[in-house]
Parts: C-alpha cells; structure tokens; sequence
C-alpha cells in the first residue's frame, strides 16, 4: 500500500484548510454550498495535489485524467482547489457573484479551463463519466474518469442506471467517489427514503468498493492509489464523511448546506477552521 | 391522384437509416451506435455485426444512453443514439439539454417511429410534440426526412455537425419526393413544386401528402407550390419568406402538434419578417385518437390530401 509521509500528510491538511478559508471568502461576495464543498474538501485537495493526472498549465491536455464533479453543488470548493493548484493566472475568488463571473455557484465548462463538463442537476456524473472511460477503453487510452457524487445524489434513478453501464463494461478505468455526509438539502436522507448504506449497492452491480474516512488524508491518499482495485471492475469509494467539516458550529446540520455568510460569519468560520487545523495537525503528529 | 416522383417504390426510413449508418461508419471510425434494447428496430442489426466495438448496449435506460452518449462525444465519438421517438427524447430530456445540446456535442438522436407511426399502439407511443420540446433548446438542429434521400442525407451530413441534432424515423413507408439530383443541406428547403396561389410547406411524412394536396387543388385550378422543409430548425427563412412574397397564403402540413413545430417555425419568420396568412395544419390541442392503421387516423385527424385540400380551399 502507498502511504504518504508524516509530513506529507501535514503539508496536505494545512493546504486543504487554506482551502478552506479561501472558500469562505469566496462566500462572502454572495452564498454558496459550504455543506458539501467542506465533506468534500480533503478528498478535492488529495485528488488534485497527488492523485489526478493533470497539467494545471495546459487544462486540455490530451493525456490527462477527466474529473467530474457530479454533485456540482460543491464547485465553490473545487474552485478554490483549482485555483490553489495553479489552473488560473489571475485570483478568481473575488469574481465570484460578479457580472460575467466564470464561477457561477454551479460550474460551467465553457467559461472556465479546469472543468470539463458543467453539471448542477444531480444524477448525470455517472452517466457521462461512463461514456468518457468507455471511449477510453475503446480507444486503448490509460486515461482515467473520476466522478465525484453525493449521498443524497444516490436517489436519482439515473445513477444506478449508469452503475448497470459501468459494470456491464467492466470500466475498471472509472472511479465514482460518494461523499456520504448523511444529509440532503433539507433534512438528513434517513429521514427521507431508506437508501443507506451504499457498500452492499454498488457490490451488487458488480462494482469494486472500498470505504474510506473522507477526512483521513493518508488514508485518502492510499485508497484513490490503489485504483483500480480489481480488474475488470469499475472503482466505488464510499467516503464517510462530515457535512461543513471544519466549521465547528456548522457541521453536519442542513442550516449549513447553503450558506451566506455575514461579515461575522466569516470571521468566526476562520477562526473555526484555523482551530480545527491546529486540532487536526495535532492528531497527525 | 397521381404524384410525379422519380421512384415510386416505398422506402421504409429504417432499412435507409441502417445501411447509410454502416456506409458512413466504413469510413469514418468515430461513428457508433447507442440502443437502449432498441437497435434492431431502429435498423442497426448490421452495425452491430460490422462494427461490434463501436456498438454500446445499455438496456432499457433511456436517461442513461443520453448522457453516455453526450459523454462518447465529449471523447471523440459521434454517437447515433436510437430509439423510439417519445423515449428517446421525453423521459431523457434533461440528458439531452444538459449533457449533449448545451456542450453543443455532435450527437444525432434518431427518434423512431415518429408522429403517429405507432397508430395502433397506445397514447404513450404517439410522439406528436417531440419536435416542438426539442425545437426550444439554442443550437439544435431538428430535422423530419420526407424520404429514403434525405434520410440518407441525413445521417451522413450529421456528422459533419459541430453539434446537436434530433432527426425522425417514420415506421411509415415514403415515397420518393426529392428530385435525385437535389442539393441537401440542413437548414435549406426544397422546391418540389412551383405555385401561384399558394405554397405547402411540409416536412416527414406530409410532404408526399402535400404534393397530393397539390394535385388536387389543381383540378379546381388552384395552383400550390410544395415544398420539403426538411429541416424545422434551423428553419429556412429566405425560402419562407420568398414564398410568402410570391403566392401569398402559407400553408404548413406536419406530422405533430401544430404548437412549435414546423407551423410554428414557419408563423415566426412570417410574423416578424413578412406578415402573411398561414394556415397550419397538424394536431390540436388535445391528445390524438389513436387505434386505426395511420391512413384511417391521418385521416379522422383532417390530415388526409382529401381534407386538407378541402380546408383549403373553404379558407380561400
């Protein structure tokens, strides 16, 4: 198993929490989805730190892999990701709710390098991820899809379709990624339908599915290594993970799925999500 | 009556389709195929056999093969995604608008058994309207062959799109219409028949009745130009008007609902470019009778050469 170094895993943390703090700020020039963009954040830094085969300079590299973000609610996130990465010459954050921004809250392909397909209506990540690492298994290509989706997602009928698509013909090149935060928009999803827990689904339809904790760097690291996890078999991450992570007094409630913060707010989000590094480079060392 | 075309045997549209699909895939490799078990009956048997690696199964799942479609395209392919007409836009229709229309992917959506090809099948296999909801989405190219010309023109000029396009598929035989010579291009109508008085406008299957409508206006010395307006997006909008200047009177004949159709196309050039009476035939407002062969239910429609001929000539 590939493992990160301590420090590594260090290095990691406090880059997802800068990332963090510069989603913030980019909530504060209008609202955002801060819920699932901070379930989501330790998996987006690792991804595009470390995992993913991209080329920040040129976005369009042929050769690269595609990363789909599904569940598009969380793009305030990805972002600031992006933009910490090295994909944009000039600060974006504070176009953010501008006239013309190339950030609306949901992504749009045309307007920004960096995102490859614009999604916002939930439950047609999967579908297009499985079209895309198809074309690549046809076209003899090492190229690989990662899909980002979330839990409540997983109630889009259109989802399981695409995981019928993706076992049928064993896209073990394409690795759907659920962030399981537990909660939709307006209530936890156990409240609303009896669909929990994910492992047994996916094994169902012929997928290969590991879980990880999404806010356990190393073992995000180790887990997206090791994919393809079996041959001939598309890759299902189950990433239990806590809604708002890092914001103390915003976790894991729907108050905090959409968020516009005040001026207030983002002070006290800052100073929560600086506490909470300090708490979690602790626990590292 | 009598209609002068060039070949008057009957042309079934998905016979056509299949074996210009197969012609077009021997030389261009991108082209492949999606059914949602929906090949065979959309005529891909032998695209299958011919090109196995480049046909995609994915069973009864309509949203799915709509978005996977829009993702072969997004990495190179251009996918034909075929089957029944109402399925393969209705159900999928935010697949379509947000995975392959709005990314302006080259994805032909063949819709099958258009229109009221499936008379004898039940209300939710009339697809009268499917035009009409695909008509609204910027960049889509929306087309209905009047025959085995232009349904092999259209499969191979729609991959020489940058974009979209949704075409028809009657289960209907056609006769000829088009001259063997014609020039086809979407988005240009042809002139099968010049008039002084009034001008058809037609697309699918209607064009051969227009041209019957034709004939029998002339009998009572009524002269109607026809034209196959192939192509209801992008509409045609010089030939509109031209005719509109010319004769006068419009009157458009479609396989659908007379809301945002080919009539409707047709009212937004004359409406804003050169105000002229049009009388757009197609179905009403409310939904079709079904239950009888297509002739019989054309017919109890007022969508038979007979009826519309005689509509017209009480409006003149």
């Amino acid at each position: 198993m590939e493992k990160l170094s301590i420090e590594e895993i260090r290095d990691l943390i406090k880059k997802s929490y800068a990332n963090r703090i510069n989603t913030i700020k980019l909530l504060s020039k209008g609202d955002g989805h801060i819920g699932g963009a901070f379930s989501s954040m330790d998996m987006l830094t690792v991804l595009y730190n470390k995992i993913l085969k991209i080329n920040p300079k040129d976005p369009k590299w042929d050769k690269r892999d595609v990363f789909l973000l599904s569940a598009a609610h969380k793009a305030v996130g990805l972002y600031v990701v992006l933009q910490s990465v090295g994909y944009f010459e000039q600060d974006i954050i504070w176009t953010y709710y501008d006239l013309n921004s190339k950030i609306p809250t949901h992504p749009d392909a045309e307007l920004l390098c960096g995102i490859d397909f614009s999604f916002g209506s939930l439950g047609h990540g999967l579908s297009v991820g499985v079209g895309i690492a198809l074309a690549f298994k046809r076209q003899k290509s090492s190229r690989r899809v990662f899909v980002l989706m979330g839990d409540g997602e997983a109630c889009e009928g259109s989802v399981w379709e695409a995981a019928i698509a993706a076992s049928t013909y064993k896209l073990d090149n394409l690795t759907a990624i659920i962030d399981v935060n537990k909660l939709a928009c307006e209530d936890f999803i156990e409240n609303q339908v009896n669909i929990l827990p994910y492992e047994d689904k996916y094994r169902d339809f012929g997928w290969a599915v590991k879980t990880v904790d999404a806010h356990n760097i190393g073992q995000i690291y180790s887990t997206f290594k090791e994919v393809p996890f079996s041959k001939d078999k598309p890759n299902c991450i189950i990433a239990n993970s806590v809604k708002a992570k890092g914001v103390s007094f915003c976790e894991n409630s729907c108050s905090y799925h959409h968020w516009a913060p005040d001026e207030q707010g983002v002070k006290k989000a800052i100073e929560s999500i600086k506490e909470n590094l300090e708490k979690e480079l602790k626990n590292v060392s | 009556m009598s209609v002068e075309i060039n070949d008057k045997s009957l042309k079934n549209p998905v016979e056509v389709f299949g074996r210009a699909l197969v012609e077009l895939a021997e030389t261009d490799e991108r082209v492949a195929l999606v059914s949602a078990d929906s090949y065979k009956g959309g005529g891909g048997a032998e695209f299958k056999k011919r090109f196995p690696e480049r046909f995609f199964e994915f069973g009864i799942c309509e949203q799915n093969a709509a978005s996977v479609s829009g993702g072969l395209a997004w990495a190179g392919y251009k996918p034909f995604w075929s089957t029944i007409a109402t399925f393969a836009t209705m159900r999928c229709f935010e697949q379509i608008r947000n995975d392959i229309v709005r990314p302006r992917l080259n994805v032909a959506i063949c819709g099958r058994a258009a229109g009221l090809s499936y008379s004898t099948q039940g209300p939710t296999h009339l697809s009268i309207d499917e035009m009409g909801i695909l008509r609204t989405l910027p960049g889509m190219v929306v087309v209905a062959p009047a025959d085995d010309l232009d349904m092999r023109n259209t499969v191979f000029e729609a991959v020489k799109l940058e974009g979209p396009i949704y075409f028809r598929k009657q289960k209907l035989m056609l006769p000829r219409v088009n001259p063997n010579d014609y020039e086809f291009k979407f988005g240009k109508g042809v002139e099968l028949k010049e008039g002084q008085d009034i001008t058809v406008i037609a697309c699918g299957s209607m064009v051969s009745v227009g041209l019957c409508v034709s004939d029998l206006l002339a009998k009572d010395k009524i002269s109607a130009g026809v034209i196959n307006m192939h192509t209801i997006k992008p509409i045609d909008k010089d030939l509109v008007i031209r005719c509109a200047k010319k004769t006068g009177l419009i009157v458009s004949l479609e396989e659908h609902t007379v809301f945002n159709g080919l009539g409707s196309a047709v009212a937004d050039v004359l409406s804003t470019e050169c105000p002229t009476r049009l009388i757009k035939f197609g179905f009403e407002d409310k939904w079709p009778v079904d239950g009888g062969i297509w002739e019989e239910v054309m017919d109890f429609h007022g969508l038979s050469a007979q009826k519309i001929a005689g509509r017209i000539k009480q409006c003149l």
